[in-house]
């Protein structure tokens, strides 16, 4: 990264603010960050947080904008369009609809005249991409992950030394995500075989698997703010993230009783969201698993340092059926289930669907930390239903210390349960 | 589908069809009308062989000329309505939309109501008509900074405005059924030297529109990609509104109002050839073309010793056509 010495900074902010038009509120306040060239950024945060207005100001879309903001060591309002055209290119939220022309057709624009492009390059990519049958197809016919591979492409037959990408993934399967990413990458190292450059590439994203996975640097916003822009590692950790997506934490001492070993639990966590819960659980001497992890994610890195029992999955795959069963035969051997609260994506559904085994859960207890946090989901809506049903049937947590609370309050009602019977 | 093979084969055959059913087209319109002509005669006119009727000849080059109007007129406006539809992003837009023809009746109106009884100077005053109204249109809507949506909404205001305007004019003059046949449209235009100026006109914008065809592609994508391109989409959107409008101006001064044409025609050309603008633009340039020619023969024969007002029989032929052509559309699965 910064050791090597063709890299120079690609956008440099230094208090950084925008304001929605008309309006006083402050859409983006006082940022202070720096792009280096070659670096994969991931840009993250909920709903309303700044994160498309950033990138527009990254695309020089939105030029309103106060503080320094330079593109290249240039400011970005001094650069033409065109100037900015040849070095990098965008990819928005929406895909390209009402286009009726076949792939090759609309593939052909991309350099702004249809001679400027080969056919045999625009082969290469659509063979890379593994996508060459769309070729003669009209785009309007295509399902949205492949106008989304088509729409890659179209982005890289420009050459640009920056990709700017705006949810690129948020509407894909799992598979199409990886190829997505898997191609992205693959053009970029590339590149830099052959002239010693990597691409820039920044990426709005939801998925924060999909940013610890691919991304060099992750900078979280809220409320127009930078919490953090660092490493994967550091930025996606319950205490980070919490502060984020959870309200204020409800600071309460708690003294547990040493030892509930004849109690069991099963945790469904993933991306860290669990590992302080699993950490309160095991630190009072109950049986934990967990399940279904990907592997690879940081609670199963957690589980693997804690030797806690566990149903793993690929990294990235989708939750597949037996995987599902482990994990119900788990659930039936506890006696507490937690739910923590992970970003929910279609690859992961599945661990919400045990609420529909209403055998199976008969008489346990179920603590979550969901049902209030929509934004959180990501299925599209498929979760809510599953999420309704999970907020009717548990106790409710929302930060680690809160969750010992509503734990021990629950293993005192299975222990006076036990006494009766 | 029948041509299932290459798209590229597939579009050369479909132009070919459509120049071949024009190519008739034309030949019968030498055939047809008040006098009948012999094939041999008009075969004898195009092909410039001697032998030929002097009073066969003189009618022959009557109807060249009128042919030709009919067929600048109709693929101009077809022309223009791709235009339009293209850089509106709107595809119920026509090159009337943003006040073209309002325009070009209200003045030509006046004109006539003030007593000019040169029909080239009632041709000059609509064609000033139309380009002040869009004009008016287009700095209208550029107060508020220029969107499709601002330039549509007062396209309809600035028509409906004049077209109150127009009532009252009407009601005023006392050469009402003049103005009502001018309203009306009609290919009888004088021979003369500004018809010779609108083809060379149109000629020119069809090229221009030709060689910059991607950028109509490109219009049509996402407004953030067109900007990330480089592309200065305004722009664009200014030179192609005033371009085709200029067109549909030069025609609608002519020929007076000819509608559905250009609304029509280009969605026929998409349905047939796609939305490639390199080729939908010659290719409904062809269509608008074709069909103005048959719709002549038909205003010319329909009724012995009469002409029918062409624009009645554009609506009165086109629209069963379309039709047809949209429910075998559907019947593909919108292909």
């Amino acid at each position: 990264m910064a050791t090597d010495l063709n890299t120079c900074e690609v956008f440099k902010a230094e208090g950084l603010k925008y304001f929605f038009e008309g309006g006083r509120e402050c859409a983006l306040n006082n940022l202070n960050f720096s792009i280096m060239s070659g670096e994969s950024i991931a840009i993250v945060g909920p709903n309303g947080a700044g994160k498309s207005t950033l990138l527009n100001i990254m695309l020089g879309y939105a030029d309103k904008y106060e503080g320094v903001f330079e593109f290249m060591g240039r400011e970005i309002s001094g650069w033409k369009p065109s100037q900015m055209a040849r070095v990098r290119a965008y990819i928005p939220q929406e895909n390209e609809t009402g286009l009726k022309l076949t792939a090759l057709e609309y593939l052909k624009l991309s350099r702004g005249a249809p001679h400027l492009t080969e056919k045999s390059e625009i082969n290469k990519y659509l063979e890379l991409f593994d996508i060459s049958y769309l070729r003669d197809r009209v785009t309007a016919t295509m399902s949205g992950g492949e106008m989304r591979l088509l729409q890659l492409i179209f982005a890289l037959l420009r050459n640009p030394s920056v990709v700017l990408l705006d949810e690129p993934v948020s509407f894909l399967d799992v598979n199409n995500q990886k190829k997505f990413f898997d191609g992205l990458k693959e053009i970029s190292s590339e590149r830099s075989d052959g002239k010693g450059e990597k691409m820039t590439i920044i990426s709005i994203l939801h998925d924060l698997n999909m940013a610890a996975y691919y991304c060099d640097r992750i900078m979280l916003l809220n409320k127009g703010e930078i919490v953090k822009f660092d490493s994967p590692l550091d930025v996606i950790n319950f205490k980070t993230l919490g502060s984020i997506f959870f309200r204020e934490s409800l600071t309460r001492e708690v003294k547990m009783k040493e030892g509930g070993a004849e109690i069991s639990a099963h945790v469904i966590c993933g991306g860290g969201a669990g590992s302080e819960i699993m950490e309160a659980l095991l630190s009072q001497g109950v049986n934990v698993s967990a399940g279904v992890l990907n592997i690879g994610d940081s609670d199963w890195n957690f589980c693997k340092n804690n030797k806690v029992a566990m149903v793993e999955e690929e990294p990235f795959q989708k939750i597949s059926d037996e995987n599902y069963i482990k994990n119900l035969e788990y659930i039936k051997k506890a006696d507490v289930i937690v739910l923590c609260a992970f970003a929910l994506g279609k690859g992961n559904l599945a661990n919400l669907k045990f609420i529909e085994e209403s055998g199976m859960i008969l008489g346990k207890k179920i603590i979550s930390a969901f049902s209030a946090h929509a934004e959180l989901d990501f299925t599209g809506g498929a979760a809510g239903p599953l999420l309704k049903k999970i907020g009717e049937n548990s106790e409710r947590f929302l930060t680690p210390d809160e969750f010992k609370t509503v734990f021990a309050r629950v293993r005192d009602s299975l222990k006076k349960q036990d006494r009766l019977s | 589908m029948i041509f299932k093979t290459e798209t590229v084969n597939r579009k050369y055959m479909i132009f070919l069809a459509f120049a071949s059913i024009c190519a008739v087209g034309a030949v019968f319109s030498f055939i047809l009308g008040q006098a009948s002509i012999p094939l041999t005669e008009v075969f004898k006119y195009i092909t410039g062989s001697a032998g030929l009727d002097p009073r066969y000849s003189a009618i022959l080059k009557m109807r060249l000329a009128r042919m030709l109007v009919a067929f600048i007129a109709g693929g101009g406006l077809a022309f223009a309505g791709v235009i339009y539809q293209s850089t509106l992003k709107n595809y119920l837009a026509d090159p009337f939309m943003l006040g073209v023809s309002a325009g070009a009746a209200l003045f030509s109106a006046l004109a006539i109501s003030f007593k000019i009884q040169s029909s080239a100077m009632v041709s000059l005053f609509a064609f000033f008509g139309a380009l002040v109204s869009v004009g008016v249109v287009i700095f209208i809507s550029g107060f508020k900074k220029f969107s499709n949506y601002n330039l549509i909404l007062s396209g309809i205001a600035l028509n409906s405005f004049f077209s109150s305007f127009l009532t009252i004019v009407m009601y005023l003059s006392k050469d009402m059924q003049n103005i009502f046949f001018w309203l009306m449209g009609s290919l009888d235009v004088k021979y003369n030297e500004q018809i010779i100026y609108t083809y060379v006109l149109v000629f020119m914008a069809g090229l221009y529109a030709y060689n910059n065809s991607h950028i109509l592609d490109i219009l049509k994508l996402n407004e953030k990609t067109v900007f990330s391109m480089g592309i200065d989409e305004s722009a664009w959107k200014i030179k192609f509104i005033v371009l085709s409008s200029v067109v549909s101006a030069l025609i609608v001064s002519q020929t007076g109002i000819i509608g559905f044409v250009g609304l029509i025609m280009p969605h026929a050309g998409r349905l047939l050839i796609g939305d490639l603008h390199r080729s939908l633009i010659p290719f409904s340039f062809l269509l608008g073309g074709t069909m103005m020619i048959y719709c002549d023969i038909i205003s010319r024969t329909a009724i012995d010793s009469m002409n029918f007002p062409i624009g009645v029989i554009t609506s009165l032929v086109g629209a069963p056509f379309f039709i047809l052509l949209l429910s075998r559309a559907g019947k593909q699965g919108g292909n």
